[in-house]
């Protein structure tokens, strides 16, 4: 296998990938209530556009309220696991680590599990109560990695044990209060952790969209200190990049990504960790490219993933934390035992 | 360009490794450290290349302090290739060589950096190499992409920290060469750590003796490798005659009792 | 490391999801009324909800009760003084919160049991596991289940044996028989085309729905239709758009307003929670919503003695003209009087 490093065919493989995830919008915009399909939901769009409004309130609703917030929320928020998980991948040389593992989804989980079991309300949020909390405690969560890691010195397996550690402690803390919760919040508990995008708003979307984005922009900013970083800490060194410096800054990315995602969809595993390995199975191990290209993967991935997830058992919604997992223990397995050779660590 | 070292001290926490360290690498010259294992040197290359901060003492390039420089700044002067430099991520070797323009660029790769980078591969013989994986390579051609990284980089000063460990014999001579060359064509001032004395008898324009984080002696190579020197640092009779061609050849020939003390 | 836990949750995530598809209560064999007869030894045999028989010392003077169906059935019954320990959520009545708390109903502390040393120990028609793990400490434990609306008055009756207050359970009865027949009169004939359809979600999860026997049953004694009933599972969550195409006259929500405990349900919890449910995507499009047909009603008053209150208030909601002449607070603030010795407050439907 020869690769050259003339980017026409990194660029042909993002427009290839930004294709079929357009092509998946497609799909998962007609796939929902029979009567509703593709064409309903382009004539309604193209209504939209055109300011004609000879739509019905039923087809405004289902396309407008309900299914393109889903949709939209499903690329925002995969693109946003994905990026994350290129974040921390690179930044801590390690291809087994993705935000979940660094305690970032136990400490999501912690936070919405005391606002479910407990009221307790970090932040004074009300309505947004389970949000706010999941979003300071996964926050909390990877800080405090972070800086344990750094009271004895910050190399990278210290971040990933110390990352451990932490997720062990909220996940233990989860357990409690899912012991001591009642009925009805051990069942809001267990569906939060399984993940899900049944609470679609535009609203997310909207506040989503722009963190999504500032982080893609954050991580192509350290794309060649991250691509230096592939060659050995030392070497990243030695080639100008301040590693600490571009460290935390990866890692405060990854944690505030995946924090804001999760703070509204609840535990979606996998994504952060699958998309950058198909993202660099495809372009390379230039994280410029990587990047853009994971956080394609990670979009096309989530939004396949919900579309089954809602689709398989209609009109239930299936949670898409356990489709990501069920996706992506197989896929874990296959990586260890075949592509090892592709990273050594 | 020359890098200058002032009264270097240099301490992991508190355990001292490197006391009173003074030295000048000089364009076209080529200084090799020697020293038993824990002596210091590899420390000392990366003091020298600003990876490390010393606890006392100064560095200057030219006449301008080292830490006044920003990191892009001091990777446009100072290349390091650091011992076993082995990439961790599956990468090819043009890839590799690439990263040596990292000070130099920010986003985009011009025409420019792509012709350094084939600059680089074909000084080093490896132009046909440039979409093969890294890590299919021998060890004497990874050897080499890693120099041509450094090359690429374009810095008038270069310390490499053994280059010729896990180096087959003709390898070892191959890469010395090449830098001895490298010096010479692109007036390079250049530091290089080894552990083989006869090939830094042979090579080196300077020595640099360390023993237990100081400089020994330094100097050109009949005065710091005496008899006497090697029995105080190494704890070892040796003989060293000069050879034809005027070089030095140190024969071995029994271990002193008691061996000196060896710093972690 | 971090790979054998990632594997680990997958399998957790399979586990867990084939668990939710298995169905939540997981009690084993046939259930059947409890029947209490008397025993030629002097004292009570007793047939549980699970079809256990078991021998109980008379007369009762300990007792230990694990649910909140059967804690207020005690109560009610007038036999309050005779419980001397309650498990985690059996916390009201409020003096009942007053007894010493065993753990929670599915892992109880067998030695504080011990301790207690009960004559009888009134388990959960949902927990079959313990029961046997408790009796090896030599107390009977008998199952009942108020849980379900039908279960209701074989519980009363069988409660009321046992604790020999019979007229008392006779006149709880007799309530209870009168609320329905007031139902059946008004609602029970309804056909379907007069019932409304109704959907009804759980907790601050809004779209997570049962199908089970409960929710469909109070729907109906309301005079309302169930949509969730073709619904697979037990428990699950439901897609938006279908709820949408559905297109529900009301809106019912078990709102949960004392997160921790067995606390009076408060107004202003109702207020936010129903404007936030009516503010969702999809349901603020809603003609239920326009009209105001999004209804709030507390867990008490869907389970146990008071469950027809809750069917009472949904009848009115679903038919008031009707129901004119119903006023479902009056008739709960008459049934707390008169049995719990309460006062009325707090807010149980709303609005």
């Amino acid at each position: 296998m020869n690769r050259n490093f003339s980017p026409s065919r990194q660029i042909f493989c993002l427009a290839a990938l930004m294709a079929v995830v357009m092509g998946l919008v497609f799909v998962a915009t007609s796939v929902g209530l029979s009567g509703f399909g593709l064409k309903t939901v382009i004539s309604a769009l193209w209504n939209w556009l055109t300011q004609a409004a000879n739509e019905s309130d039923l087809t405004r609703m289902i396309v407008f309220e309900l299914r393109l917030p889903r949709v939209l929320l499903a690329l925002v928020a995969g693109a946003g696991l994905a990026l994350a998980g290129t974040g921390v991948q690179g930044v801590l040389m390690n291809p087994l680590v993705s935000p979940s593992v660094l305690g970032v989804s136990a400490g999501a989980a912690f936070g919405a599990a005391l606002a479910l079991v407990l009221g307790v309300d970090l932040l004074g949020a009300g309505r947004y109560l389970v949000v706010a909390n999941a979003f300071v405690a996964a926050s909390g969560a990877m800080l405090l990695a972070y800086a344990l890691a750094r009271l004895r010195r910050s190399s990278r397996e210290t971040i990933i044990l110390a990352g451990i550690a932490v997720g062990y402690i909220f996940s233990g803390l989860v357990s409690l209060l899912q012991y001591i919760a009642r009925d009805e919040d051990l069942r809001s508990v267990v569906f939060w952790l399984m993940g899900s995008l049944w609470d679609a708003r535009m609203e997310t979307v909207i506040l989503l969209t722009p963190i999504v984005l500032a982080g893609l922009a954050i991580l192509l900013f350290l794309a060649w200190d991250l691509n230096a970083l592939g060659a050995g800490e030392e070497m990243a060194h030695s080639l100008g990049v301040r590693t600490g410096r571009t460290r935390l800054l990866a890692l405060l990315t990854a944690t505030f990504l995946t924090a804001s995602v999760v703070a509204f969809t609840g535990s979606i595993n996998f994504v952060g960790l699958m998309a950058p390995h198909m993202a660099r199975s495809l372009v390379g191990s230039d994280h410029r490219f990587v990047v853009p290209a994971s956080a394609l993967v990670g979009a096309g991935l989530l939004l396949a993933a919900d579309t089954v997830a809602r689709s398989l058992v209609w009109p239930v919604e299936m949670p898409v934390g356990v489709m990501t997992s069920l996706l992506g223990g197989p896929f874990f397995i296959y990586l260890l035992l075949w592509r090892k050779k592709d990273w050594l660590s | 360009m020359n890098l200058t070292a002032k009264d270097l001290d240099f301490a992991y926490n508190s355990r001292p490794v490197l006391e009173r360290i003074s030295l000048m690498l000089n364009p076209g010259r080529l200084t090799v450290l020697i020293g038993p294992n824990g002596s210091g040197k590899s420390t000392l290359l990366r003091c020298l290349d600003g990876v490390l901060k010393p606890r006392q003492g100064c560095l200057f390039l030219e006449d301008q302090e080292l830490s006044r420089l920003t990191a892009r700044e001091l990777a446009r002067r100072i290349g390091y290739v650091p011992q076993n430099a082995s990439p961790l991520t599956s990468t090819t070797v043009s890839e590799i060589v690439l990263l040596g323009r990292r000070p130099h660029l920010r986003f985009r790769i011009s025409d420019q950096d792509r012709d350094k980078v084939a600059e680089s591969l074909d000084a080093l013989g490896l132009t046909g190499y440039s979409g093969r994986f890294f890590d299919e390579l021998s060890g004497g051609e990874k050897q080499k992409v890693i120099l041509a990284r450094a090359l690429a980089q374009e810095t008038k000063i270069l310390l490499l920290d053994e280059p010729t460990s896990n180096l087959d014999l003709r390898h070892q001579l191959e890469v010395l060469d090449l830098l001895t060359s490298l010096k010479k064509t692109r007036r390079l001032s250049l530091a290089v750590s080894l552990h083989d004395l006869n090939l830094a008898a042979r090579y080196a324009d300077d020595l640099v003796l360390l023993h237990q984080g100081r400089i020994a002696v330094a100097g050109p190579p009949e005065q710091v490798l005496t008899p006497d020197s090697l029995a105080r640092v190494y704890g070892v009779r040796a003989l060293v005659k000069p050879s034809d061609k005027g070089r030095l050849h140190i024969d071995v020939q029994a271990t002193l009792q008691p061996e000196p003390e060896v710093e972690g | 490391m971090g790979s054998m836990n990632i594997i680990r949750r997958a399998l957790l995530g399979a586990a867990a999801v084939l668990i939710f598809l298995a169905g939540a209560p997981a009690w084993g064999g046939s259930t059947t009324e409890p029947r209490v007869m008397p025993d030629p030894s002097g004292n009570f045999k007793m047939i549980d909800y699970f079809g256990r028989e078991r021998l109980i010392k008379r007369p009762i003077r300990r007792a230990i009760v694990l649910g909140g169906a059967a804690m207020e059935t005690v109560w009610a019954l007038g036999a309050g003084d005779l419980v001397v320990a309650r498990s985690q959520w059996t916390n009201w009545p409020p003096a009942m919160a007053q007894r010493p708390c065993i753990g929670s109903s599915s892992r109880p502390n067998l030695e504080l049991i011990w301790k207690l040393q009960p004559d009888i120990i009134l388990a959960d028609g949902y927990f079959f596991g313990p029961l046997q793990l408790i009796e090896s400490l030599g107390v009977p434990v008998v199952s009942v289940n108020g849980y379900f609306q039908a279960k209701v008055k074989g519980m009363v009756r069988a409660l009321g044996q046992l604790f020999e207050r019979t007229d008392r359970a006779e006149e709880l009865l007799d309530a209870i028989d009168r609320l329905s027949d007031l139902l059946a009169d008004r609602v029970g004939g309804l056909n379907d085309l007069d019932r409304p359809k109704v959907f009804m979600g759980y907790g601050q999860q809004f779209y997570i729905t049962s199908n089970a026997k409960r929710g469909r049953r109070l729907i109906s004694l309301g005079g309302g239709i169930n949509i969730a009933d073709a619904l697979p599972f037990p428990w699950q969550r439901v897609s938006a758009e279908w709820l949408v195409a559905q297109a529900p006259d009301y809106l019912v929500i078990q709102a949960d307003a004392g997160r921790i405990g067995y606390r009076v349900p408060d107004r202003d919890f109702m207020v936010a929670h129903q404007r936030e449910v009516m503010s969702r995507p999809g349901l603020r499009s809603l003609s239920c919503t326009a009209k105001g047909r999004v209804l709030l009603i507390d867990n008490r008053i869907t389970y146990g003695l008071r469950n027809l209150i809750g069917a009472l208030h949904l009848a009115k909601a679903f038919h008031p003209d009707l129901m004119a002449d119903i006023d479902p607070l009056e008739t709960h603030r008459k049934l707390m009087d008169r049995f719990f010795g309460m006062e009325m407050d707090g807010c149980y439907f709303f609005p």
